[in-house]
């Protein structure tokens, strides 16, 4: 596959996909003033002056040109989302060319890559735009050779006459079936006739990841281009007073120093940028610099704050989300009862590739390139920044080096304007490691105090969970905090609501300068480890088998993950001296459950034997991804619950580089097991869902193998047999 | 021969009279190795040799070896600026590493005594009066 | 501001550079060659790994005056056809996610296969440690080293 990472503007991918006429170019159009085709012709969308997603074009060589609308992170959409087309066009993996489609969100919807939502918000979509190209295909291959339509079927890039054999390459076929209508209803293959989906197909990305050919954001380079770093307030809202610039402007290779800002949910923060012909002269310049700030008018958190602060709210009054019966006075009545409070870290994101964007500001136009989860989101931001019409902000995609929600976030591009507009060149903001740890936003650290019921039979009787923490909503300035957070419950198994007979979820947001945004799975990430632990104390209190435990209060769905959760680990004939712990979690509608087993070194460690999971994300694309995604999301949970935490001290983050925010490395990897349900469920997500359940399925096999609870994150596990 | 009868002897008389116990440099030197081996290996190599002109041996090092408290104060504070060690100049810099007290006592316990050094232990406390 | 030859892949640069420079800034945006990347600038994350004469080293901390005129090799010089065993290999277990820190993989795995064409568990744990992973790879990462061993043993 002819693969570019160079992106293009959309006349660019007009050119390239030959949008003239000699092609059949298929598109969407999202706008609700468009008749009731959502798949659209492009020749017929221009000449209704329809604005048209264009989305694939087969040009005359037969060759299949695909805008990929979402960025690729390293989660595969770069893989999945041709393979979803190739299937239902019938054509060969190496025949479609992937390129990135540029910021517009007018023109492709939503392309935040985030939520999960890659291939569950758009599956059928691109499964029917892939059917409507091959069905036009068929149908004018048909009319050239006066047969029945039926009598025809599309394989490998040709429409064949069963009868007689004849066949078309599609690029004989397209000039004439870009004249047709797409056709209104398009039958979908049975999933039992796949060919590509549902196969383990390599990675089209993979080669040029191998090479150093991959061009990520830092790596994105424009002639006479300059590199800067900015020198931020290391409170969060600190103001500039002054600043001293003589000893960096000695630095050789130093061209200008200025004020910038970053535009941080909608409050600017202040920051003095030093801007040099080479990354390392920018570096040195800002060791240089002497600024004075004004950080009076904020509190300077420290961690024992924050959580002292939110371990007094739970006691507090809620702000109820969703409840169900009266806990209280189930609870109050109860024989048997627990109460336990969880805590949870904050943390940074820390992708490998530190945040960085390239801008080029001209007369006519804004042009940004970099590693971007969220293209259309910068768009608007920069166009109503500088007052621009959305076709003279261009934002292209680059690969990113990880994302995991930091990526989606729209501060760093507008610094990268901000200074190409000043210095008139195009430049590159460079963030170092120690910028992209201590600057934010971190997902925020959380308190949890549940409190629970078990009936006579050995069932929960209610469930009540007070949270505190900031809330992700509640930052930009006249934001609403009187609002619950709707996402208390995420995480949470649905089927608990219909079983669980007196359940209430309240939280009390903290009020914090620390800047916070989603962290891959964003609340489950924190929610799941108080309720999955809360869960296995409850099953503890019944006397009951962890998974019997949860089965009574589940549904089919549910029972089946179950059945293969204790059929892969050998649940039922789990031996002694080994901890077993299980949990399940569900979030962006897949569910996915987890079982750890550990053990107790020579010197009095636990060590992680094996970890196990079973993902059920529904209708699903490429099972090597999935499971590469939950491999990758049970080490990144590892890491969150027993490595590496933010904290803050004085109103800093304390952790600058990977020496203090430890990773989990190689050695500490256990072996892992991933399996995937199959069924025809709607699809759900999968670069996030594998991550929640990691960590209480670990916490509570330590319970099992110890009988210690552990209910605040991070841990040793060194120091907990 | 002589030597380690009296060390042991030493070893033994340590552990019977003193009621806090001794300083376990056996157990500190193998947390020190994991240390050793995730920050510090991938300059000043397996098995401490460096890399001549570009990272300082570690290995039989007179310049490691003199100064303790130089070198607890290094890890915490970084380097720069020339040095010469073994006879060899070097100027580049090292980084300051972020560790924790027990983890720089563990880690200049096990180069110290490791790679045909044999120097005093390091404890955590004295990495802590250093950071003053 | 010094002249500086660096010998990258077989083929000499001759930069304008403050001697102190770090390498990984010289070989990024002197000499252009963008492989090789930036993770965390002080050693502890592998990201920046190139061949300093056959060892590999963290350019990040290597001053650019040290390394002139010494072989160096960057991922773009193991091979452009990914024919090597070990890019072969990270290709068949299907390695990378993200991709971002797989230059400093690779480089190490491949020095460790060069010195040791069968390594242990324990030798690959040893030699892939200071290499961090924020994708989570590093089962892959395991399984492509093994099956690099067995790829060079067939040739």
């Amino acid at each position: 596959m002819e693969t570019t990472s160079k992106n293009i503007s959309r006349r660019n991918f007009i050119k390239l996909s030959g949008l003239t006429g000699t092609a059949l170019t298929l598109g969407f159009s999202f706008s609700a003033s468009a008749n009731e085709l959502d798949i659209w012709n492009a020749a017929a969308a221009e000449s209704s002056g329809v604005e048209l997603n264009a989305w694939i074009s087969i040009d005359t060589n037969g060759k299949v040109t695909l805008l990929n609308h979402r960025s690729e992170m390293g989660q595969g959409s770069f893989q999945s989302v041709p393979q979803m087309i190739a299937e239902e066009l019938e054509v060969a993996l190496d025949q479609v060319n992937i390129i990135f489609a540029p910021g517009n969100g007018r023109k492709y919807g939503s392309q935040v890559t985030g939520g999960s939502s890659t291939i569950r918000g758009s599956y059928k979509k691109l499964l029917r735009l892939g059917a409507s190209a091959r069905e036009m295909l068929i149908e004018t291959a048909a009319k050239k050779w006066g047969v029945n339509k039926s009598d025809c079927y599309a394989e490998n890039g040709s429409v064949i006459h069963r009868a007689s054999g004849k066949k078309f390459h599609y690029g004989e076929l397209v000039t004439e079936a870009a004249k047709l209508e797409p056709p209104k209803d398009v039958v979908l293959k049975n999933p039992k006739d796949y060919k590509l989906i549902r196969k383990p197909l390599p990675r089209q990305d993979t080669p040029m990841k191998v090479n150093g050919k991959a061009v990520f954001g830092l790596d994105f380079k424009l002639p006479g281009m300059l590199y800067a770093v900015v020198e931020r307030s290391p409170r969060f809202q600190g103001k500039v007073i002054k600043w001293d610039d003589t000893e960096t402007k000695k630095v050789p290779g130093v061209k200008h120093v200025l004020k910038v800002t970053r535009d941080e949910f909608g409050n600017m923060r202040e920051g003095v940028a030093v801007v040099a012909d080479n990354t390392w002269a920018a570096m040195q310049g800002r060791k240089a610099l002497k600024i004075e700030w004004d950080d009076t008018a904020f509190p300077h958190h420290s961690t024992e704050e924050l959580y002292t602060k939110m371990r007094d709210q739970v006691k507090g009054e809620m702000i109820s989300f969703r409840t169900m019966g009266n806990t209280t006075s189930a609870f109050a009545k109860a024989e048997k009862k627990v109460e336990a409070t969880y805590e949870t870290p904050y943390e940074s994101h820390s992708c490998m590739e530190p945040l960085n964007c390239v801008a080029n500001v001209t007369d006519d136009k804004i042009e940004i390139w970099g590693p971007i989860q969220g293209p259309d989101w910068i768009q608007q931001n920069i166009c109503s920044h500088f007052k621009l019409p959305p076709e003279k902000v261009i934002v292209n995609m680059t690969f990113l080096g990880g994302g995991f929600g930091r990526k989606a976030f729209t501060d760093y591009p507008y610094e990268a304007v901000m200074i190409s507009k000043e210095i008139k060149a195009p430049v590159q903001v460079i963030w170092t490691r120690e910028d992209d740890m201590t600057i934010g936003p971190f997902r925020p650290g959380m308190v949890y105090q549940c409190k629970g019921a078990v009936t006579g039979n050995g069932r929960i009787g209610s469930f009540e969970t007070k949270i505190s923490g900031q809330n992700m909503d509640m930052q930009n300035p006249g934001a609403d905090k009187t609002s619950y957070n709707g996402s208390d419950t995420e995480g949470f198994l649905e089927g608990y609501f219909e079983s669980i007979p007196h359940y209430s979820f309240g939280d009390s947001p903290l009020d914090s300068p620390v800047p916070v945004m989603w962290w891959r799975s964003v609340y489950s990430s924190t929610n799941a480890f108080a309720f999955e632990s809360f869960i296995d104390e409850l099953a503890a209190q019944a006397s009951k088998d962890p998974i019997d435990f949860r089965r009574q209060h589940l549904g089919e769905r549910y029972q089946l993950l179950m059945n293969k959760l204790e059929q892969v680990t050998g649940w039922k004939e789990r031996g002694k001296n080994t901890g077993y712990g299980v949990a399940i979690t569900e979030c962006f509608s897949s569910i996915v459950g987890e079982v750890v087993k550990v053990s107790k070194t020579a010197d009095g460690k636990i060590k992680i034997d094996k970890v196990w999971a079973v993902m059920d994300c529904g209708w699903y694309v490429n099972p090597d991804i999935i499971k590469a995604q939950v491999e990758g999301s049970i080490v990144m949970a590892l890491g969150a619950a027993t490595k590496h935490e933010t904290t803050f001290k004085d109103g800093k983050a304390v952790e600058r580089n990977f020496d203090a925010y430890k990773m989990p490395r190689i050695q500490e990897i256990p072996e892992i097991e991933v399996h995937i349900m199959d069924n025809e469920e709607k699809a759900g997500g999968v670069g996030e869902p594998g991550l929640p359940p990691f960590t209480p399925a670990l916490t509570n096999a330590i319970f099992d193998l110890t009988g210690t609870r552990i209910r605040r994150l991070p841990f040793s596990l060194d120091k907990t047999a | 021969m002589k030597t380690l009868f009296l060390l042991i002897a030493l070893t033994i008389t340590l552990v019977s009279f003193q009621k806090k116990p001794a300083f376990d440099l056996k157990a500190s030197m193998t947390r020190g190795q994991e240390v050793y081996t995730t920050n510090c290996v991938s300059c000043h190599m397996e098995k401490g040799e460096g890399m001549e002109g570009v990272f300082p041996p570690l290995a039989k090092s007179n310049y490691l070896m003199a100064d303790k408290k130089r070198s607890i104060v290094q890890i915490i504070k970084g380097v720069s600026g020339p040095i010469k060690v073994n006879g060899i100049e070097y100027n580049g810099e090292m980084a300051a590493i972020d560790l924790s007290d027990q983890e720089i006592s563990d880690v200049l316990n096990y180069v110290r005594n490791s790679f045909g050094n044999k120097g005093a232990a390091v404890t955590p406390e004295e990495v802590k009066a250093a950071r003053k | 501001m010094a002249s500086i030859t660096l010998k990258l892949n077989n083929k000499n640069y001759t930069i304008e550079a403050d001697p102190k420079m770090p390498l990984l800034w010289a070989i990024r945006d002197l000499a252009g060659l963008t492989g090789t990347k930036y993770g965390c600038g002080i050693a502890q994350c592998g990201a920046c790994t190139v061949h300093l004469e056959g060892v590999p080293v963290r350019s990040c901390s290597v001053p650019v005056s040290s390394a002139a005129n010494k072989n160096i090799t960057t991922i773009e010089g193991l091979s452009t056809d990914n024919s090597t065993a070990v890019q072969r290999a990270w290709i068949l277990e299907q390695v990378p996610q993200c991709g971002y820190c797989q230059s400093g993989q690779i480089m190490a795995a491949s020095a460790l296969l060069k010195r040791n064409p069968n390594p242990t568990d324990k030798d690959i744990d040893a030699a892939m440690q200071g290499h961090i992973c924020r994708c989570g790879t590093y089962p892959r990462i395991r399984k492509a080293i093994k099956t690099a061993a067995q790829l060079m043993t067939q040739k």
